[in-house]
């Protein structure tokens, strides 16, 4: 890689651009898939791929390829270039320099390697054994599949910038499907790490097939506003959505709810909400972003109040402040653009069923269908599924309803956190968390 | 390119452990992209990828490996990965290759991938004014034009040797309307499989304008109701088709067991007015295709007429599985992916009503303008639709527009529920994608129709 990308760099020189960035990336795919205790399927990719920027008069032009042989990687160079003619010229486009030090974090699941297909289709059938041993309901399931993916990443700029380090992540997930008197309903679960030896498929089996037995045969609940408990698979795609208005581009261009509102109580005093690249056991982590600047942990909101956003190299500059190292691509063929690491909400001290506990009529929210998540209004609306609360204690389960409230007063109506902090999507962690009221549409 | 010796002796291989069927997938694709945020073209970009994926089926199982690259010893590799799905099995040899025929013409007039960076850059510089003419409170316009060339080849161990070139092209205009504390978004877009000749019907006034009136207009949002009411929804939005009914018919959801409609082929699950076709065969949309990618000619399906379930989706192997043969809608989202069945364009088929009389008539409900992306639990027919651009109706009138807000209904409740069906049918100019697992392109087509009663997530009581 490192020989591509010094080849990279020399041509885009040659080509005529004043500063040259190569991101390279080498990556091995795993995919198991079962139904019915069965194996289904089994895939390994293999795959390669670098992306060129260069800054030409001031101008950005991007360009990627997955052929790495001397005549592509030679065109890919002189595209770039001659691309970077037609966009504006922007003074503050700029590539990183090397930083003094950047996170020593270790990524890579050695043991993976080494870990057998047949080892890897055991844990994947330890997620059905579990699902169905969970209730008789169980019938069967929409997909259990395991994943895992080593990518190795190249970073270098015409600037003397060079990091490069190995990851792994692993995962595993299941939806099964539940059924009673002709009605069926699916439940799903699933679990993403850094190492195999943290997976726990039994879990994963259990939890899924719980969510589709406790909600079969839900039925909607009179509309009203009512307190709610989110498991974490629901409230992942609230904090997904405060993630989005922390941008800190969105910011800049008043494309968020947020944007004027730092050093303000922007949610119940209980919350707190941090972007950490550099928990290691989290798949967001890594010593630098993919323009190569240095992950860090940044406060997003302590105690309630609103401390700051999320910067990449351009906006930072554009705005007068250091970049916070969010500065990421979701894949090669795409060049950086902010985003969070792990993002997350500080767990708390409750447990879910204290929560319930303490309320007299109000929902569990166990399943989400869809996001309708508007980060700049902040409104958003989804449907969701789970068990109705009555008295303290679970009663009937609930099907075809939605919540829908304001990220705004969402943050605020915050009145329990539990202590269960989970990872849900890539970095994206939430815990259990209570909203004092919401309104449930349904019938 | 790819040649027929190396596709034989990548099958041959596939095979070597005793496979039932071996499949080559090679394709290669160059992309171009112009992003234009806060009134600058802010970068241009080119990519090229290339690869090919080896599936191998052994029974009701299957092996797939792939690699980026077009060297044949990696492509070896990623064969005798998938190879190794069967075991023992009793050794065949690939078949001859049989190049199929696409009957259909080439549908591109001006490929997309060909036209100047500098005519691409003059173009969204014109969408941007013209979103920004619209209004001085249009504080943002961000532009993204997307174009992507593909070509693919398809052999297998059937003799089956298919090949064919897709152009796809998408612009999206996402505007900001900024007026004292009040702020909204607006978007706007248009998509297809279709050379430049696309902007002929979608100019950039247009789609800049669009996106601004939107904004402005929703500046003006009350709050959603909470709980049911009527709801008409607006020509081209057939997300609520592809999600109510869409996916509950296609054929590995079904032979799964998880999809209400499973057992209910030749039965009415729906209003007499309910008639959906799958059509790849209607040019120029985001699911207009000429063979699948897994070489079947693409074909015109029919889902359910009158109100009658008529037939459901399948790729190769969920159509052996039924014994029957597949509709043409395997797809995949690029050579790391093996195909599965898919939709194409959505179509749900004109009725005989006025659109203006359908408003009229409706006393109080829901008009749904613009909707946004949805989903389905297949298992228990429920789906949700986030709708962009809705209005609040009274008394015939669209009396204002409403925040944003999720609609949630059961499939087969929905569906018997449909009581009026618009005269003009139409496609959603934006288009999408449509995510299964993996991403495909999609269309929507659709009249004006009206569901007796839907449940609209808003906050109102």
């Amino acid at each position: 890689m490192i020989d591509t990308s010094q080849k990279l760099l020399e041509y885009g020189k040659a080509a005529g651009a004043e500063e040259v960035e190569v991101y390279c990336v080498k990556s091995t795919v795993h995919e198991i898939r079962t139904s019915r205790m069965k194996l289904e399927a089994i895939k390994q990719a293999t795959t390669s791929g670098v992306a060129v920027r260069v800054i030409c008069g001031k101008k950005l032009g991007l360009a990627h390829s997955s052929d790495l042989s001397d005549s592509a990687l030679r065109l890919t160079s002189a595209r770039a270039v001659e691309l970077a003619r037609g966009a504006t010229a922007d003074e503050y486009q700029d590539f990183a320099l090397q930083a003094r030090t950047y996170p020593k974090l270790s990524l890579l699941d050695e043991r993976l390697a080494r870990t057998s297909l047949e080892e890897k289709t055991e844990t994947i059938l330890s997620v059905e054994k579990a699902a169905f041993a969970y209730d008789k309901r169980i019938i069967g399931s929409d997909y259990v599949s395991y994943n895992d993916e080593t990518r190795e990443i190249l970073i270098m700029n015409s600037k003397g910038l060079r990091v490069g380090y190995v990851e792994s992540s692993v995962s595993i997930g299941g939806a099964f499907v539940a059924e009673e008197d002709g009605s069926k309903q699916m439940g799903w679960d699933w679990q993403i790490e850094r190492s195999f030896e943290r997976l726990n498929p039994s879990r994963v089996g259990a939890r899924a097939a719980e969510r589709a037995v406790l909600t079969l045969k839900g039925k909607p609940v009179k509309s009203g506003t009512y307190p709610v408990v989110l498991q974490p698979l629901v409230g992942m795609k609230l904090i997904s959505g405060i993630a989005q208005a922390v941008d800190g581009e969105s910011v800049r261009l008043g494309r968020s709810f947020l944007a004027d509102r730092k050093g303000e109580e922007v949610a119940s005093s209980i919350v707190t909400i941090v972007d950490d690249g550099t928990r290691a056991d989290w798949v967001g982590s890594s010593p630098a972003d993919d323009e190569g600047s240095p992950t860090a942990v940044k406060e997003i909101v302590k105690d309630g109040v609103l401390m700051g956003f999320l910067y990449d190299l351009y906006t930072a500059r554009r705005v007068g402040v250091k970049t916070t190292g969010n500065g990421r691509r979701p894949s090669y063929k795409v060049g950086p653009a902010i985003a969070p690491t792990n993002f997350f909400l500080h767990p708390g001290r409750s447990t879910e069923a204290e929560m319930i506990k303490e309320i007299p009529e109000g929902l569990l929210v166990m399943g989400s269908l869809g996001f309708s998540g508007n980060p700049i209004t902040g409104d958003f609306s989804i449907g969701v599924s789970g068990r109705w609360i009555h008295g303290g204690t679970l009663a009937q389960p609930v099907c075809g309803v939605t919540i829908a409230s304001n990220m705004s007063e969402m943050l605020k109506a915050v009145d329990a956190i539990g202590d269960d902090l989970v990872a849900v999507e890539g970095g994206i962690g939430i815990p259990t968390i209570r909203l004092k009221s919401i309104t449930v549409a349904g019938l | 390119m790819i040649s027929e010796d190396t596709l034989l002796t990548l099958l041959d291989l596939a095979l070597s452990e005793g496979g039932d069927f071996a499949e080559v997938y090679y394709e290669s694709s160059e992309i171009n992209r112009v992003l234009m945020q806060d009134t600058r073209v802010k970068s241009c970009s080119y990519g090229n990828t290339i690869g090919a994926g080896v599936r191998v089926i052994k029974g009701e199982q299957i092996g797939y490996g792939c690699a980026s690259s077009v060297e044949l010893e990696p492509l070896k590799r990623a064969a005798l990965t998938a190879a190794r799905i069967a075991k023992d099995g009793k050794r065949f040899s690939p078949q001859d290759l049989h190049r199929s025929v696409i009957p259909t013409p080439p549908m591109i007039e001006r490929p997309s991938g060909e036209v100047p960076a500098s005519e691409k850059t003059d173009f969204v510089k014109r969408v941007d004014r013209s979103a920004r003419d619209v209004d001085a409170r249009i504080k943002d316009v961000d532009i993204s034009y997307y174009d992507q060339t593909r070509h693919f080849i398809i052999a297998n161990s059937e003799g089956v040797l298919a090949e064919d070139g897709v152009v796809y092209t998408t612009l999206r205009v996402r505007t900001l309307a900024i007026d004292g504390q009040k702020r909204h978004p607006g978007l706007s877009g248009c998509s297809g499989h279709r050379g430049w000749e696309l902007f002929d019907d979608s100019p950039p006034e247009t789609l800049g304008r669009e996106s601004a009136d939107m904004a402005i207009r929703m500046l003006d949002a009350r709050e959603a109701p909470a709980g049911p009411m009527p709801v008409i929804i607006g020509k081209g939005n057939a997300v609520i088709i592809h999600e109510a009914v869409g996916h509950g018919l296609e054929a590995d959801i079904v032979q799964k067991g998880r999809s209400v409609y499973g057992d209910k082929l030749g039965e009415v699950i729906a209003s007499p007015l309910v008639t959906i076709v799958d059509d790849p065969t209607r040019p120029f949309k985001g699911g207009s295709i000429r063979v699948d990618d897994e070489g079947t000619l693409a074909q015109s399906t029919l889902l359910v007429e009158n109100g009658v379930l008529q037939g459901f989706l399948y790729d190769r192997i969920t159509a052996q599985r039924a014994g029957t043969a597949s509709t043409g809608n395997g797809r995949r989202q690029s050579s790391e992916f093996y195909p599965i069945p898919r939709m194409t364009n959505t179509c749900f088929l004109e009725g005989d009503d006025d659109p203006e009389e359908i408003l009229g008539e409706t006393a109080r409900g829901f008009y749904v303008k613009k909707i946004g992306g949805g989903q389905v639990n297949p298992a228990s027919g429920d789906f949700v639709f986030e709708v962009l651009e809705g209005w609040l109706v009274e008394n015939g009138r669209l009396l204002y527009p409403l925040r944003e807000a999720s609609l949630i209904g059961n499939g087969l409740e929905i569906l018997q529920n449909i009581d009026r069906v618009g005269n003009d049918f139409g496609f959603d100019r934006q288009g999408g994608f449509c995510g299964k697992g993996q991403l495909v392109p999609v269309g929507f087509g659709q009249p004006t129709i009206r569901v007796k009663k839907m449940t609209i997530g808003g906050t109102k009581k």
